[in-house]
This record gives C-alpha cells, sequence and structure tokens, in this order.
C-alpha cells in the first residue's frame, strides 16, 4: 500500500529524535530543530524526485548533512577531543588492551559526543551506530578512508568518558533534558 | 605477501554483521582478528558501545516536536495546493447512514446500496473501529477558518485536502473519518441553516468520476439527506446534506471537484 511520507516520518519520528540528541551532545533544543530541519528538508527532495522510495538509509544521510549544514564550518569540539587524546599519554588505551565487555552508562553517551567536534560525531553516529560501510560513510561526510579512520578514533572519547563517569554516579545521573 | 594491519582487518570486515563472500580478502582479514586480541577488543567494545546506544536511544519524540514537524509538513503541501476558484453558490441523525452509504461505495463499486452493507453494519465492526479511534485520538477541529482546517486535514491524511470554497457555504468543522481501515476527512458546512458534509477518502488507483446522485439512498431515506458521489483521482468523495439532490450537483459543479 501507498506510504505518504508524513507515514514514513511517523514512524522514524522517535529515532529521528534520538539520533539527533546524540548528534547534537543530548542538547535537546537543538535536537529538535535539527529533526524538524531534516523532515522538511527531506520532504522537499522526496517530493522532488516522484518514484524514489523514502528508505531509512536515505533519512540517515539526511540527518547527518542537515547536521553538518547546520553546523557549518564551526570545529566546536574538535579541540576538545584532541586535547582529550593527547592529554594523558598513560591512559588506558580502550582500543587496544583488554576484551572485557564494558560497562557503559548509555545516558551519558550522548553527553560525551558533545566533546567530539560535529564531523567526527557524525562519522561516528553513521559507521558506529548506524553500520554504514566506511566508503558510504565518506561520501557523506566528505573525506576519505584515512580521514574517516582518524575521525573514528573518536570512539575513545565515547568510551573513555562514559566508563569514567559510571564510575562516577555523582555524574551519571542527570537527565539529558 | 603482505601481512594485513589491524587497522586494514577492520576495514574489510566492517560491519561485522553484514555477511560477505570468502574472497581471500576477507579470510585473510578474520585470520588476523582471530588471532590479534587488540582486534577482538576493538569488536568487542564495539559492540559494548552500540548496546549502549541503543539503550540509550529509546526515548519518544516530544509531542510538541510531532506536531511542529507536521505542521510543518501540511503547510509545505498546502503550499503546493490549487486555490479552487470561488463561485456563486449548499445532523447528527443521518451521520452514520451517511457513513454507511460511503462504505458501500468503496466496497460496492460506488453504487450505494444499503442492503450491501448490512452485514458490516449489523455486525457493528465498522462503527466500533471508528469509534474507538475516536475515543483514543484527538481528531476533530472545530474551526471556520480554511486555511486551518487544511492544514489540520493534510497533516492527518499526509496529502493535500482543502475545504470548498463556495460563498455562502460555512465551514463548521473537520474531523478524520475510518472507513474500512482507511482515514478520510468529513468536512462539515452549514448553508441558509442545513448541515452539509463532504466525505474525502484517499484510495489508491481511483479514477475520476463524475458527480452523480445515489439513487438508491433518496429511495431509502424518503425525505431525508441527499448524497451524491464522484472521484477525483486518488479520493472517492461524496456529499451529503439536508438539501435536495440538485442542490448537491450544483454545488459539487460550482466548487469545481
Amino acid at each position: 500500500m501507498h506510504q505518504t511520507f508524513e507515514e514514513f516520518v511517523a514512524r522514524h519520528m522517535d529515532d529521528l529524535y534520538n539520533d539527533a540528541l546524540f548528534l547534537n551532545g543530548g542538547e535537546v533544543s537543538r535536537a529538535e530543530d535539527l529533526v524538524l530541519w531534516t523532515v522538511t528538508g527531506a520532504f522537499q527532495t522526496f517530493r522532488r524526485i516522484e518514484g524514489v522510495g523514502a528508505t531509512e538509509r536515505w533519512l540517515e544521510r539526511k540527518l547527518v548533512e542537515a547536521f553538518l549544514v547546520r553546523a557549518g564550518g564551526d570545529p566546536s569540539g574538535r579541540e576538545s577531543m584532541e586535547a582529550f587524546l593527547a592529554e594523558d599519554p598513560s591512559k588506558p588505551d580502550l582500543t587496544d588492551t583488554g576484551s572485557e565487555i564494558l560497562e557503559i552508562d548509555s545516558k551519558a553517551l550522548f553527553r560525551s559526543a558533545a566533546k567530539l567536534s560535529h564531523v567526527a560525531r557524525a562519522a561516528i553516529w553513521l559507521v558506529l551506530f548506524r553500520r554504514w560501510r566506511y566508503e558510504e560513510a565518506c561520501d557523506v561526510v566528505k573525506t576519505d578512508v584515512a580521514g574517516l579512520k582518524g575521525l573514528l578514533q573518536g570512539r575513545r572519547v565515547l568510551l573513555t568518558a562514559v566508563v569514567r563517569k559510571s564510575g562516577d554516579r555523582n555524574g551519571t545521573d542527570h537527565d539529558r533534558r | 605477501m603482505n601481512i594485513m594491519n589491524c587497522s586494514e582487518a577492520r576495514h574489510v570486515l566492517w560491519p561485522p554483521e553484514q555477511p560477505r563472500l570468502a574472497e581471500a580478502k576477507v579470510l585473510e582479514a578474520r585470520e588476523h582478528v582471530h588471532g590479534c586480541p587488540s582486534c577482538e577488543s576493538y569488536f568487542a567494545q564495539d559492540r559494548s558501545l552500540l548496546d549502549a546506544y541503543e539503550r540509550a536511544g529509546r526515548e519518544r519524540a516530544p509531542q510538541a516536536l510531532r506536531e511542529r514537524v507536521f505542521d510543518a509538513l501540511a503547510l509545505e503541501r498546502s503550499r503546493s495546493v490549487v486555490e479552487e476558484p470561488a463561485t456563486p453558490g449548499v445532523s447528527r441523525r443521518w451521520m452514520l447512514t451517511a457513513a454507511a452509504s460511503v462504505v458501500g461505495l468503496l466496497a460496492g463499486g460506488f453504487v450505494v446500496s444499503l442492503k450491501g452493507t448490512s452485514d458490516a453494519l449489523n455486525d457493528g465492526g465498522l462503527f466500533a473501529e471508528d469509534y474507538l479511534r475516536r475515543a483514543v485520538a484527538q481528531e476533530r477541529i472545530n474551526s471556520s477558518d480554511p486555511g486551518e482546517v487544511g492544514r489540520f486535514l493534510t497533516r492527518e491524511l499526509g496529502r493535500p485536502i482543502q475545504p470548498l470554497h463556495v460563498v455562502g457555504l460555512r465551514l463548521t468543522s473537520a474531523e478524520i473519518c475510518l472507513i474500512e481501515g482507511r482515514r478520510g476527512a468529513m468536512i462539515k458546512y452549514v448553508q441558509d441553516g442545513r448541515d452539509i458534509s463532504h466525505y474525502l477518502i484517499p484510495r489508491d488507483g481511483t479514477p475520476r468520476r463524475d458527480p452523480e446522485p445515489a439513487s438508491a439512498w433518496s429511495s431509502v431515506a424518503d425525505g431525508g439527506p441527499a448524497l451524491i458521489t464522484w472521484a477525483t483521482p486518488e479520493i472517492e468523495q461524496a456529499l451529503v446534506g439536508e438539501v435536495s439532490v440538485d442542490h448537491l450537483m450544483e454545488l459539487a459543479r460550482n466548487a469545481s471537484l
């Protein structure tokens, strides 16, 4: 049966909202604006290209594109990520040591994303959370595979920040709203 | 022979859940990962991170956001609607019968057949469905503003629906109806103190059809409201009112339906 764009959006509204929350480091108002921006922009494309069905992957791409456009050239977070990666050489390397399953404070995850640059958040979200192939993600975030791999190092920020906060219960239970 | 490093192996095997052909490169990457604590740890942590994300991502989008989004979409759709030209110009007690007739139109080849719908009506399923839907959702708007009503209907139905613009026909409200599982609009008007309702039921594949009176209805409901039906592409339509059939036909023609 024919699916309207509104029906498609309604089915994915919760996912879109939560994804926008991550990309915006847990900031609710920014996440809401991003959802609105994404959906209305996607609608223009949907209407212009008749016969092209809307898919989850298509909407994911629209979300990231809208996010990066809104971020513009703002390198917010880039500095903090680089500082984080360089600040403590003695810090345990979560990427390369141990194989135990970490206990992760899921609520802190969104907040920790704010430490990353916009493009790193976008890359991590596409690759790690939406399982995009490297080459596909490169096309969206406008970089090559080597650049993407560099961006994906930001996962250490997420892992470490979240694990740190898991051990610090005083700082982990604030609602992100 | 090149020895595959961690970075390359992770790239080749990403995403790890995806089936892939057992090509030489893939086999080499798998062999590397199985013998590499660092890569095994990487994929295990990746799984943990993904689990955390999926746990974190279960918040429902706020209602206010939903309204903003669907209002914006309705506005976008409304902009594409060609305004119908204004031209000179059309009680709860017959509402159920009117709905039954529209059901008959949809199910019975667009010829009103009260007999044909009696089974469906007798078991009450159609009415129960509609009643329950109304009980749990706000699907009605009381407004005489065509723009507001149009945005409401467009938002709810996902396609541009606009009230009629006919001099003397006063818009009073609109609501979402549910007929055989299909969501449609029922827009209510008053003209010279008489109620007139306009049904629009989106239905894929519906060809255009000229307005015509529902003769079976008129004979059964003698002295009661009149009913005419027609179709525009993809939408079944009907006008029901406590006026003459001729009046409804004229209204349909004047409204450029």
